[in-house]
């Protein structure tokens, strides 16, 4: 499974590869993620809830 | 059997014409005198095996005492039906299915016998299926999306194939109950979860519904949205089988990923379900949390077929006493 970093582009679908190349810029500029509504939280599996509480 | 023939023929006849005697006393607001009929006929129905007439009059009686408002009689043949049908091992059919659906929209959803009633519905429909009845799910999670109860109705959503109304419904919960910044979290975490219990089609359709459907989304794709790029791709990749594109987007996405810390451990199942991954190997916290996740599934050491218990028998934690 190990593959050269730079040499991602070689194991996907040609058209895929703009819309990847823009993400990973977009994501350099993303914020942290702030805290998760209630609402999103409960929809994780109930145990893990519970064990993480 | 030239003389049951005649004799059965009458029994039907016997039993029709108490029915209409029920509904009478029910109409005229003798309401604890046909309830208690309508347990002494369904007791004497099971022990002589008409299994059919049992659960024809139960359905007609509870109908009948919720809409005549008697709660509590109602909930108690409701759940009495679903005995029935348990105990006659009633078909999984659309006409059972509806009957269900019908009894749950008039049994009061602040009373406990209705919690009761859908954990025992689902517990019948899962003879033939781990997860319950795809239908049956469908028939409460639109029940509870209706009454606004977003928690529970996502939990049934995820068991059925209404991959539209998960959609719709979502837009509507994450707009109304969830943060902005979650608009592309909301969907991508249902997507995941589809995966995880198998479910491909339902999770490309919810994916679709819910971007076409969601204000702050508009176009696509590709989309504005890393996240939601990623949960697009994902879908490709299993649908073409390439292992190596997987690989590669779920190291381009990291970052995205990270933004809930389970993503990871969905994906770990998914990698095992949809590309024959072997489970990830128990090394720090990240490991710790595949594991736990991964046992939630039930995928440690089981068979392909158990896989997915651990998640279908995570119910909401009202359900878990019920079901456990």
């Amino acid at each position: 499974l190990a593959m050269d970093a730079d040499n991602w582009q070689a194991h996907v679908d040609p058209e895929w590869i703009p819309v990847i190349t823009q993400d990973i810029t977009r994501q350099r500029r993303q914020t942290p993620q702030a805290p998760l509504s209630d609402a999103y939280l409960t929809g994780m599996p109930s145990k893990r809830i519970k064990l993480s509480q | 059997m030239a003389a049951k023939a005649p004799a059965k023929k009458s029994d039907r006849g016997g039993s029709s014409r108490v029915l209409g005697k029920l509904k009478k006393s029910i109409e005229a607001g003798d309401y604890y005198e046909a309830h208690q009929m309508y347990r002494t006929l369904y007791f004497r129905y099971m022990t002589q095996k008409k299994h059919a007439e049992a659960i024809e009059m139960l359905y007609s009686g509870a109908s009948l005492l919720l809409q005549h408002n008697q709660h509590m009689s109602g909930a108690d043949l409701s759940l009495l039906l679903i005995e029935a049908l348990e105990s006659a091992e009633a078909p999984i059919s659309k006409e059972n299915i509806s009957r269900i659906g019908s009894l749950g929209k008039y049994l009061l959803p602040e009373a406990p016998e209705r919690g009761k009633f859908i954990v025992a519905a689902i517990k019948w429909s899962q003879k033939d299926n781990k997860k319950g009845d795809p239908e049956l799910h469908k028939e409460f999670a639109n029940m509870l999306w209706q009454e606004k109860n977003y928690f529970e109705a996502r939990y049934h959503f995820l068991r059925s194939t209404d991959g539209k109304g998960c959609a719709l419904m979502l837009v509507e919960y994450q707009l109304s109950k969830g943060y902005g910044s979650e608009a592309d979290m909301f969907v991508a975490q249902a997507v995941l979860q589809y995966l995880c219990l198998r479910n491909k089609t339902t999770a490309s359709l919810t994916l679709q519904v819910y971007t076409e459907n969601h204000p702050a989304i508009k176009a696509g794709p590709p989309f504005i949205l890393p996240l939601l790029n990623f949960m697009w791709l994902l879908l490709l990749a299993i649908k073409t089988q390439k292992l190596t594109a997987f690989t590669v987007l779920c190291e381009k996405y990291q970052p995205s990923l990270q933004r809930d810390p389970t993503y990871a451990a969905y994906l770990d199942k998914i990698g095992q379900v949809f590309f024959g991954l072997p489970p990830p190997m128990p090394t720090g916290r990240q490991g710790f949390i595949g594991n736990l996740i991964s046992n939630l599934f039930g995928g440690e050491g089981g068979d392909d077929d158990d896989d997915d218990e651990g998640l279908a028998a995570s119910p909401p934690a009202f359900m878990v006493e019920d079901l456990d």
